[in-house]
C-alpha cells in the first residue's frame, strides 16, 4: 500500500482524471460563490426582457419570465449538487453498514441482505425513483430519500465484495489475536482497507445522482418552479427551443460537463486503484 | 504435567466442506487436524514441523482459539480455555500472541508502525497516550528496531524489518506463550537466522514459552528444546530435539531427517524417498495414515491405528514398529 502523496502524483500523471477533478472542483467553486458572480437574484422577473438572447448584460439570455439564465444556472449546481451529495451521502454510509455486516458477519442476515439488495437493482434506478416519490409526494426532500435508496444497494454490494477479501487478511487475525472485539476490527481494520473504493464508488454515484436528480425534476417530480434547478429549467424551456435555444442549451450543458467531470475523475481513480493496470 | 503452560488434549479441527444449491448440504469435512495432544512446558520451546497442509498451523491457531475446535480440550494455566465466554478469552489473548508466517500480510497497511504496536496496548487498556508512545518505543527498541521508526507506514519496511514489528506488537502484552507460525520462512537465509536469534534473547529476556512451527528442520532444530512431527492431522513423533535427531523412530521422522542438506559436500548419506503424494486430508488412510507410503508396512498398519505412546523417557511415536514390548526396528 503506497502514500497519499504517491498517490496524488499517481494522479497527476493520468490526465483524464486530472480534467475530471477540475472541471468538478470548478462546477464546486462557481456554485459556492454565485451571488458574487451575478448581479441578479434567480428568482427575479423581469417581463420586459423575456426570451432575451445572450448580451452583454445577460450572458446566457433570459427565459421566459425573463430570468437571467446564468444565474439560474449557477444557483442550480447549488440545488443538484446538495441533492446528490445528501441522497448519496445517506444512501451511500447506510449502504455502506449493510455491507460491513453482511460481508464480515455472513450467514443469515448476509443471504436475506443480498437477496433484497438484488431484487431493488433488478428495478431501474429512475422507476425506482419514481415509485418512491410517488409515495413521498413531489420535491426536494423526496428526490433525496430516492437518491439515497438507490444508492444503498450499489454500495453494500459493492463494499460486502471488498470486505469479503479484506476480512481473511492475516492483519485481521492478528487483531483478533491481540483482543480486539469483531466490531473494533470491522471500523479499525476492514474498513479504512475498503476507502479506496468508497471514494471511486462516490465520485461515480454522485454523477448517476445528478442526473437522476435532474431527470426527476424534468418530469416534475423534483424541484418544482420557480426554483432553479437543471432539469426544471430544460422542462420549462423546452417549449422554446426552436425560438429560444439558449434557455435550454445552457442547463443541459451545466448537466452534462458537471456529470462529464465526475465521470472522468472516477474512472481515472478506479484506473489507479487496480493493481492490474499499473504499470 | 504440573510445570505445563498449555495442554492441548485430542484436538480435532474439521473443515466442512459444503455444497449449496439453495440449501448448503455438508458433503465432507477436511481433516486438517484429527487428534493432537501434546503440552508445552513454561519457558520451553515446542517445534511443530511437517509438511505443507498437514495441519500445523491449524494446530497453532486452534491452541490460540483463533480457530474454534471441532472437539478436544486446550488448558493454559489449568484452565480449559475452551469454556471460556468471548470476554474471558478476550482478556486471556494478553497471555497468548501469534507471530505470522507473512510479514506483509499481517500488518495492515493504513496504520502507522506505532499505531500498530499500540493497538494490543489500547485494546486491553494498559497503557494510553503518552504511556503508551514511550512503551511503544521501548518495544522497537527491544526487537531492533528505532523509534522514530512509529511515524512510518509498514510499506516502508523490508521483510525482516516488518517481522521485528510483528514480534514488537506480540510483545505488547507481555504475554507468556507465543505461537511463532513459521515466522522465518518468507525471509532471505540470512534474515532469518537475525529473527530467530532475536527469538532466542527475547526469550532468555521475558521468560517466553514458544510454541515454533515451521517446516525448516534445521531451523527448528536450532531454536527447540523438544520437537513434534506432524503428518496428515497427526502427530507422529514428540521428544527431546537431540532425541529425535539422533534416534527417530517413525519412518516418517526418519524419511522427513534423510532430507536435510548436510553442509559438507564430502559427507554423504542415504537418502529415504518417500512414494507417491501426501493421501488427501478429506479422505484419509485407515489404519495408520502412513501406511501407503512407509517402507516397514506391515498388514495391521493398513487396519488399527497405532496409539501414540510414551517409549521411554517422553519419546512418542505412533508407530507399530514400536509396540510396548515387541520393538523390532
Amino acid at each position: 500500500m503506497e502514500s497519499f502523496r504517491g498517490f496524488c502524483k499517481r494522479l497527476s500523471r493520468n490526465r483524464l482524471a486530472v480534467a475530471g477533478a477540475l472541471i468538478f472542483a470548478s462546477v464546486l467553486a462557481l456554485a459556492a460563490i454565485a451571488p458574487w458572480i451575478s448581479r441578479y437574484q434567480p428568482e427575479a422577473m423581469s417581463l420586459a426582457s423575456r426570451l432575451k438572447p445572450p448580451s452583454k448584460d445577460h450572458l446566457f439570455g433570459t427565459d421566459e419570465m425573463g430570468r437571467d439564465v446564468l444565474t439560474r444556472v449557477l444557483y442550480g449546481a447549488r440545488i443538484s449538487l446538495s441533492m446528490a451529495f445528501s441522497g448519496v451521502l445517506i444512501g451511500g454510509t447506510i449502504g455502506t453498514i449493510v455491507g460491513l455486516v453482511a460481508g464480515y458477519g455472513g450467514g443469515r442476515f448476509d443471504s436475506i441482505a443480498m437477496r433484497v439488495m438484488d431484487v431493488t437493482l433488478a428495478f431501474p434506478s429512475i422507476l425506482q425513483a419514481i415509485l418512491i416519490i410517488t409515495v413521498l409526494g413531489p420535491g426536494l426532500q423526496s428526490v433525496v430519500v430516492a437518491i439515497a435508496i438507490f444508492c444503498i444497494p450499489v454500495y453494500s454490494r459493492t463494499v460486502r465484495g471488498a470486505v469479503l477479501s479484506l476480512k481473511e487478511m492475516e492483519y485481521v487475525e492478528a487483531a483478533r489475536a491481540i483482543g480486539r472485539t469483531e466490531t473494533g476490527i470491522m471500523f479499525r481494520h476492514v474498513l479504512p482497507n475498503a476507502l479506496p473504493l468508497l471514494i471511486v464508488q462516490t465520485s461515480l454515484m454522485l454523477a448517476n445522482a445528478m442526473l437522476v436528480a435532474s431527470s426527476l425534476s424534468f418530469i416534475g417530480l423534483g424541484a418544482q418552479p420557480p426554483t432553479p434547478e437543471w432539469g426544471a429549467m430544460l422542462a420549462s424551456s423546452r417549449a422554446y427551443l426552436r425560438t429560444a435555444p439558449w434557455v435550454s442549451i445552457f442547463p443541459g450543458l451545466a448537466i452534462t460537463i458537471s456529470v462529464l467531470g465526475l465521470n472522468l475523475l472516477g474512472d481515472g481513480l478506479r484506473d489507479l486503484l487496480d493493481p492490474r493496470l499499473r504499470q | 504435567m504440573t510445570d505445563a503452560l498449555l495442554e492441548a488434549n485430542n484436538l480435532v479441527k474439521h473443515f466442512p466442506i459444503t455444497e449449496s444449491l439453495l440449501f448448503s448440504k455438508q458433503v465432507g469435512a477436511v481433516k486438517a487436524v484429527d487428534g493432537v495432544s501434546f503440552h508445552i512446558k513454561k519457558g520451553e520451546t515446542l517445534g511443530l514441523v511437517g509438511e505443507s497442509g498437514c495441519g500445523k498451523s491449524t494446530t497453532g491457531r486452534l491452541i490460540l482459539r483463533l480457530i474454534q475446535p471441532t472437539s478436544g480440550e486446550v488448558f493454559f494455566e489449568g484452565r480449559n480455555i475452551l469454556e471460556l465466554n468471548h470476554e474471558e478469552m478476550r482478556e486471556l489473548r494478553s497471555d497468548m500472541q501469534i507471530i505470522f508466517q507473512d510479514p506483509y500480510a499481517s500488518l495492515n497497511p493504513r496504520m502507522t508502525v506505532g499505531s500498530i504496536v499500540g493497538e494490543p496496548m489500547e485494546v486491553h487498556k494498559i497503557a494510553t497516550g503518552k504511556a503508551k508512545e514511550a512503551k511503544v518505543r521501548e518495544l522497537l527498541e527491544v526487537v531492533g528496531l528505532s523509534a522514530y521508526h512509529a511515524k512510518r507506514y509498514p510499506h516502508e519496511f523490508s521483510g525482516g524489518q516488518r517481522q521485528r514489528i510483528g514480534i514488537a506488537r506480540a510483545l505488547a502484552l507481555d504475554p507468556k506463550l507465543i505461537v511463532c507460525d513459521e515466522p522465518v520462512s518468507a525471509l532471505d537465509v540470512s534474515i532469518q537466522a537475525q529473527i530467530i536469534n532475536l527469538f532466542q534473547e527475547l526469550q532468555e529476556e521475558f521468560g517466553l514459552t514458544y510454541l515454533f512451527i515451521a517446516h525448516d528442520l534445521s531451523v527448528v532444530k536450532h531454536v527447540s528444546d523438544r520437537v513434534a512431527v506432524m503428518y496428515l492431522g497427526k502427530i507422529v513423533e514428540l521428544a527431546k530435539k537431540y532425541e529425535l535427531y539422533d534416534n527417530p523412530k517413525h519412518p516418517y521422522t526418519e524419511a522427513l531427517l534423510s532430507a536435510v542438506p548436510i553442509p559438507d559436500p564430502a559427507k554423504r548419506r542415504q537418502r529415504i524417498i518417500l512414494e507417491g503424494d501426501v493421501p488427501s486430508p478429506i479422505n484419509p488412510p485407515n489404519g495408520c495414515r502412513f501406511h501407503t507410503r512407509c517402507r516397514y508396512v506391515q498388514e495391521i498398519c493398513e487396519h488399527e491405528e497405532p496409539k501414540f505412546r510414551d517409549i521411554g523417557g517422553g519419546h512418542f511415536v505412533a508407530c507399530h514398529l514400536h509396540g510396548v514390548s515387541n520393538d523390532k526396528h
